[in-house]
């Protein structure tokens, strides 16, 4: 998914992730992105709203929370072992 | 074995499983360009912090855990994120079309950029594209707005020719509020007679 801000979001299989808030002044570029991952993998190309602030963009993760600013990365909810 | 023996077991058991929780798993990645590329804050609920700002840098937290940095292979980084990383959508590419004074047609020399336009367009299974209208200052500020609208609704009638959904378009005016070349009223500047397309 690509947002009006430029964030790129993807999800690997069996994942589950929920947009929590999503606000962008297209003038300003002032804006907030709260996402939660819940399960499995989350490949993440912050857009503008995260170069403005660093409390502008947050991840949750079940055992955390991220603070991104102007950056690319990726997320993996840990799980059980089931071997 | 004795009820106490069995308890003793489960209650090791237990905590090994506490420790050996499942970790969250974070990894900062270089821009696509392959330059560093910027922060992320990995904080858990009692505000212990690790912060990720080298490229492949990683860091791991179990729930009530500490984050700790961690390291991570690119074969390991492939494997375990395939799925998400060959879902990443292309970067938002943009496009100026320029046009003939007082008109909704373009100059000859973006027919080259309309082109590759439609091109980026085709190219993408699900696209949403924006499409910016401008004048330059000739003209009464109302004028200006209709004529920038009209000129964005012409590229936007373009490309849903070439089969794009009505509803994937988004085509608005700006009049002569935000020329690329500041200008005083009146002049004419062949830069700023453009639509501004953006495809993602």
């Amino acid at each position: 998914m690509t947002f009006i801000d430029n964030t790129r979001l993807s999800a690997g299989p069996n994942s589950n992730v929920e947009l929590t808030r999503f606000k962008f002044n297209s003038t300003t570029h002032d804006g907030a992105f709260q996402t939660s991952v819940n399960k499995g993998t989350l490949a993440i190309i912050s857009g503008q709203i995260a170069k403005r602030s660093p409390k502008a963009m947050t991840v949750r993760t079940p055992a955390s929370i991220l603070g991104v600013r102007g950056t690319r990365f990726l997320v993996k909810v840990g799980e059980e072992e089931s071997r | 074995m004795g009820h106490r023996k069995l308890f003793i077991l489960a209650a090791v058991t237990l905590f090994l499983a506490a420790c050996a929780g499942p970790k969250d798993l974070i990894v900062l990645l270089p821009n696509e360009d392959g330059s560093s590329s910027g922060v992320v804050v990995v904080e858990n609920s009692k505000g212990e912090i690790v912060t990720l700002d080298q490229p492949l840098a990683a860091a791991r937290v179990a729930k009530g855990g500490s984050p700790e940095q961690a390291s991570i292979s690119q074969s390991d980084i492939d494997q375990t994120f395939s799925g998400a990383l060959a879902a990443q959508p292309p970067a938002p590419v943009s496009f100026v079309l320029y046009f003939v004074t007082g008109s909704t047609r373009l100059v000859p020399s973006s027919d080259e950029n309309l082109k590759n336009l439609f091109e980026a367009v085709a190219a993408r299974q699900t696209v949403e594209v924006q499409v910016t209208g401008h004048t330059d200052r000739v003209g009464k500020v109302t004028d200006n707005d209709r004529l920038s609208l009209r000129r964005a609704q012409a590229i936007a009638k373009m490309l849903t020719v070439q089969g794009i959904k009505t509803s994937r378009v988004l085509a608005v005016g700006r009049g002569e509020r935000e020329p690329l070349v500041n200008t005083a009223d009146e002049v004419s500047e062949s830069r700023n007679r453009r639509v501004e397309v953006i495809v993602r």
